[in-house]
């Protein structure tokens, strides 16, 4: 699996220098470090995101209320940073402890009442959504301060701030994932679910957590998207969750459980990322993008069945069995 | 099986009750004839969706691109009208994209076998995409006045148009599901295809035909959802994605496959209608409506599922108290 | 020393819904012994499995000791805990993983909080060290073959410390190498004083490796023997209650007419140059090891296994079968090996299992099915084959084993068909239902089917068959006459000895 895994990340890096290559002969102007940079700093929400979706959907979960979770906490957030003497550590702590208020009322309801992940996400998107709206009464979050807004395009050291956060994401998930009992269980829940428990595995925590993670990743983000667009509408983030998905699938994480890398899943970004970039450079009409996106992902999406298929086809030479079933066999 | 299925649709059907009691009590305009046809009127588009839906998860498949499917028909609807100049043949054009683009899901997945789910999130991609490239991102609006008859007409007075092809289509895919051979194999091959394999059944022909379907009535739906407000645009429809699938899993289809039922869409569609409805005549804010569905949806669920619940929390206890 | 038992149950019963699965079952195993479990499919060995492993939690006045000290099992993490584990025939661990976290998954002493990967790679070095094999520790599981991912999952019990390593079945899916690698490996776990409980449905297998063994039927302890003491006619009587029977029985007539005949069937890697003849109202049978090419034969037959050479000529003329939709349409029908997989929709009605192949010719003028017709035509093969309860609405999986095969031999009754291929078609049913479905399939021979039996049970095929072909690594390699056959002559063929 291993080497599939790496097969699979180095096809999709290949693509993305492909696509990059295509680019860049077109339009000379995307091979530039200020255009790379916008290209990063512009996807560092997906790439937030993605990094918790990841871990949802290696546990063979799915969660389709990320981007109602996306508005819900950046209007708290919003709200919050207008309360004078408010500051970067309390829209901090409102923005992560909503995403994970709302992330474990989706893994709640998935772990303990054993309704299946998308069908609860799909409710859980209308309910942030509307309680979202009917709350601020369609209203938008203006007039922010400017310690918050400025957040977006201030640098440490030389690194503007979403890139040292997004780093910090992917080195926090990373470390989850590879180096923790928990990180360890998501992949083993994905991957042998019906004997995940027999190893001593609780399934309902390592689900709630991953779901939880999921909106902690959200609210993480929700304070960026404030700070980036400087107002917050209250239909931010709709239809993000399919962006998000999209990136992850991608990256060659499989919705069945079990598999899914976050490396796979930055590469998913940056294709998703580098393509919208490219087709505004390249002056092509924007609507092409989303041809181009579907595309992507059925071709990616095809390709790994078919591979797989070629793979369990070499495998199942028979003649392996010999032994006697016959004689005194009952 | 059978008992738990049957004690969903009960479940159900007294909450759609209930809910009808209350939106009567609350608003006196509620139970009229006139609202109530308007409520059928309103719940029409994002049935007719349902309708394909729920075929498609009555299979353990799922279709995300009916949403695109129907705004790629209101396109391919008024584009085909721009150049034949005739309104049946553009209709036909645009039913007949509709069945190409289920075919096209229907071909990835059955042929080829790659999970619904990837393959339609793909596709509602790929089909919004063409049809934002038709249209070049426009929204077009130049119909003829008998275009609207479909969203904005009427039968025998005051029957809406739409209602009458919901029902029809209702009970024709009813009929589909329950009497034909093909509808006795997409319950077989939701319940165990590999032994419909074994059994003779081309269970790749079955899913093919599965995903043509909803995306013909994908596109019908989105020839009405066109038709009502008098314009062709490549995210028409994308609204009514989630809401059919919620209202297709809300009515008692699996989504895990092998069962599910017409009578349950409808049902399913018909408290998400009444819930808008009712509460706009109580003048509650529209956005209350999201919340409530949302909530439906759980709720409902949440008390199908209660046996689940109850054996938790009695472990729970058990483990800590013990 | 003989009274040194690392575990003893007494007082076993498991109940599910009224049902006694278990029934006052007692279990006594030696440290350091090899200690079969025997007995028919349904007498309850894989649920004594599961109480013994903390899957199932028995029912009231269990007692369970452990080294002479009376414990409960709480769940299957603490009975690994407590010195024993299971090694289940898929083995049951995480495909997704490598080698040292399945075998260190679970172990408190190095699967922490935080992991210490080099400390996970010790013990995982450690215990396959230990159990004498060389695998490579950062592996994924599922690059393994299944002889190795066995290998791993002892590594796991080792490492956990296990006094007792259940067996579920565990050279089913070896080859005869293999199967000599694992005693090894069970002689080994001996002389270390870790004890087997080993369960197989091979006597040979059981004869060769147990000290002692236990017997149950219908949930039910019958006797535990030290293995000098007991003979195969005895185990087998131990076992079922009673001699196994069958009644061999003749066919009535058979025409020369051929119904079906191969011609050079040939693919790679599955069987090779396969060539026979199936005359009307005749029963072939069809025997060799699992892993002959049998099922794949009996699968390219039926179209779902695409042939790389050869003709299959069906009443005379040559016909490509590209699906199983098509070798229905020609009228031959497949039984197949796994009833719950691929032989019936479990959560479908009786009724509809049994018309699911013909769906098309129930069609009235509206190309609806009629309903009525269908329930008739149900019913007449619910009495023929004497399906119990008689209740067309009744869903399948509620079923038991023996009824439930009567429902798939039924899906192919009505289809009329000229050739049925069934593949160990008693599998899992008892032995009166077995007897019941031999007749079934004389029956059908004498009303001029062709029926080819694919079995291992070698009396099953001497009784049911009127010719017998002996498969061996793809091949055919010997066709012998029923009267001329006896069971020695056919194993003798089928190992190539």
């Amino acid at each position: 699996m291993n080497d599939l895994l790496k097969k699979r990340e180095f096809v999709m890096f290949m693509m993305l220098m492909v696509i990059s290559l295509c680019i860049s002969l077109i339009a000379p102007a995307f091979l530039t470090p200020s255009n790379l940079l916008s290209i990063v700093m512009n996807n560092i929400i997906l790439a937030i995101m993605a990094m918790g979706m990841t871990l949802v959907i290696v546990t063979s979960g799915i969660d389709v209320s990320v981007g109602s979770q996306l508005g819900f906490a950046a209007i708290f957030v919003g709200l919050v940073a207008l309360i004078p003497g408010s500051n970067i550590f309390t829209v901090l702590v409102v923005g992560v402890v909503s995403g994970i208020v709302l992330g474990l009322l989706n893994g709640i309801l998935i772990a303990g009442a054993e309704i299946p992940a998308i069908v609860v996400t799909l409710g859980t998107m209308n309910i942030f959504r509307g309680s979202l709206l009917l709350y601020t009464n369609g209203k938008w979050v203006t007039a922010l301060p400017a310690w918050y807004t400025s957040l977006y395009n201030t640098s440490v050291m030389g690194i503007p701030i979403p890139i040292i956060i997004l780093l910090l994401v992917i080195g926090v998930t990373h470390f989850i994932a590879q180096h923790t009992r928990l990180g360890r269980s998501i992949y083993a829940l994905g991957g042998n679910p019906a004997i995940a428990s027999r190893v001593g595995i609780n399934t309902g925590m390592v689900t709630m957590f991953a779901f939880a993670y999921m909106g902690a990743l959200t609210g993480i983000s929700s304070i960026l998207y404030g700070a980036q667009l400087a107002t917050i509408d209250p239909n931010a983030g709709t239809s993000f969750e399919l962006m998000v998905i999209s990136a992850v699938v991608i990256g060659g994480a499989n919705v069945l459980g079990g598999s899914g890398s976050l490396l796979g899943s930055l590469i998913g970004v940056l294709i998703l990322g580098v393509l919208q970039n490219g087709i505004i450079l390249m002056r092509i009409e924007p609507y092409w993008q989303n041809v181009v996106v579907g595309l992507i992902l059925i071709t990616a999406v095809t390709l790994d069945v078919v591979n797989n298929r070629k793979k369990e086809e070499r495998k199942k030479v028979i003649y392996v069995a010999e032994e006697v079933k016959a004689g005194g066999s009952i | 099986m059978i008992g738990i299925k049957r004690s969903h649709e009960l479940i159900l059907l007294l909450f759609f009750i209930g809910l009808i009691i209350i939106m009567s009590l609350l608003a006196p305009s509620f139970l009229t004839i006139n609202n109530l046809l308007s409520v059928t009127q309103q719940m029409s588009e994002f049935g007719i969706l349902a309708l394909g839906v729920t075929v498609i998860i009555i299979t353990s498949g799922i279709d995300l691109s009916v949403g695109s499917i129907a705004g790629l028909t209101t396109i391919v609807i008024a584009m085909s009208y721009g150049w034949s100049g005739s309104l049946v043949a553009a209709i036909l054009l645009g039913i007949l994209a509709g069945a190409l683009c289920g075919a096209f899901n229907g071909v990835l997945i059955a042929k080829i076998g790659v999970p619904p789910m990837l393959v339609t999130l793909g596709t509602m991609t790929f089909f919004n995409g063409i049809a934002l490239v038709l249209s070049k991102g426009n929204a077009i609006s130049d119909f003829p006045e008998e275009f609207y008859f479909a969203g904005q007409g009427y039968l025998f007075g005051n029957i809406p148009v739409q209602t009458v092809i919901f029902l029809v289509l209702a009970i024709l895919t009813s009929l589909l599901l329950s009497k034909t051979p093909w509808g006795r194999r997409v319950y077989a091959v939701g319940n165990n295809s590999v032994a419909a394999v074994f059994s003779g059944v081309q269970v790749d022909k079955v899913l093919l035909y599965v995903y043509i379907f909803a995306g013909i009535m994908a596109a019908i739906s989105g020839w009405i959802i066109s038709s009502r407000v008098s314009t062709a645009r490549a995210d028409l429809g994308a609204v009514y994605l989630m809401q059919s699938i919620a209202a297709t899993v809300l009515g008692g289809t699996n989504i895990a496959g092998g069962s599910g039922t017409i009578f349950g869409t409808v049902i399913g569609v018909s408290v998400f209608a009444v819930l808008a409805n009712g509460l706009n005549l109580i003048g509650v804010s529209p956005f209350a409506q999201n919340l409530l569905m949302g909530l439906a949806l759980i709720v409902v669920l949440l008390i199908s599922n209660m046996s689940i619940i109850k054996r938790k929390i009695t472990i729970f206890i058990k483990l800590n108290f013990n | 020393m003989t009274s040194d038992y690392i575990i003893q149950l007494k007082h076993i019963s498991k109940t599910f819904g009224g049902i006694k699965a278990l029934d006052d079952v007692s279990l006594d195993i030696r440290r350091g012994e090899v200690h079969a479990l025997v007995g028919e499919n349904g007498a309850g060995k894989s649920t004594l499995i599961k109480v013994l492993s903390g899957v199932h939690f028995p029912d009231d006045g269990a007692e369970i000791y452990i080294n002479n000290e009376k414990v409960i099992i709480r769940n299957p993490m603490d009975a690994i805990r407590k010195g024993i584990s299971v090694i289940y025939q898929d083995i049951s661990l995480f495909p997704n993983l490598t080698v040292a976290e399945n075998i260190c998954i679970g172990n408190d002493e190095v699967w922490k909080r935080k992991l210490n990967w080099s400390q996970i790679q010790q013990l995982a070095e450690s215990a396959i060290a230990k159990v004498g094999a060389a695998i490579d520790p950062y592996m994924m599981l599922k690059d393994l073959n299944l002889a190795s991912q066995q290998i791993v999952a002892i590594a796991r019990a080792i490492s956990f410390d296990a006094s007792l390593i259940i067996m579920d079945e565990p050279t089913s899916t070896l080859s005869s190498g293999e199967v000599e690698n694992l005693y090894q490996i069970i002689d080994n776990l001996r002389k270390n004083n870790i004890a087997v409980l080993f369960i197989s449905h091979k006597f040979d297998e059981i004869y060769h490796v147990a000290a002692r063994v236990t017997i149950l039927r219908d949930g039910k302890f019958i006797a535990a023997h030290d293995i000098q003491d007991v003979d195969r006619p005895e185990l087998i009587r131990l076992m079922v209650g009673r001699d196994v029977e069958y009644i061999s029985m003749n066919a009535e007539k058979i025409w020369d007419e051929e119904v079906l005949k191969v011609n050079h069937l040939s693919k790679k890697g599955n069987f090779r140059d396969i060539s026979f003849t199936l005359r009307k109202g005749e029963i072939i049978g069809i025997t060799g090891l699992v892993g002959s090419g049998r099922s794949e034969l009996a699968k390219a037959i039926f179209g779902l296994n695409k042939p790389d050479s050869g003709e299959i000529i069906l009443n005379g003329s040559t016909i490509t079968i590209a699906s199983s939709n098509d070798a229905v349409q020609y009228g031959i029908g497949y039984v197949p090996e796994n009833r719950q997989l691929e032989g019936l929709i479990g959560k479908s009605s009786v009724c509809q299992n049994i018309t699911l192949s013909i769906l098309k010719s129930l069609c009235n003028s509206y190309k609806c099915v009629d309903v009525t017709k269908e329930r008739q035509l149900a019913q007449e093969y619910v009495e023929k084959l004497d399906v119990r309860p008689k209740d067309l609405d009744k869903l399948v999986g509620q079923l038991s084993g023996g009824n439930q095969q009567k429902v798939v031999l039924a899906k192919w009754l009505v289809t009329n068909p000229k050739v049925l291929i069934t593949d160990e078609p008693t599998s899992g049913v008892d032995i009166g239902a077995k007897i019941e479905i031999h007749k079934v399939l004389r029956q059908l021979a004498n009303n001029g089917i062709g029926v080819i039996v694919i079995s291992s049970e070698l009396p099953e095929i001497l009784a049911v068959s009127d010719k017998i072909l002996i498969m061996r690594q793809g091949s055919i390699v010997s066709v012998i006459d029923k009267d001329l056959a006896t069971q020695e002559a056919i194993l003798a063929k089928a190992l190539g000895a």
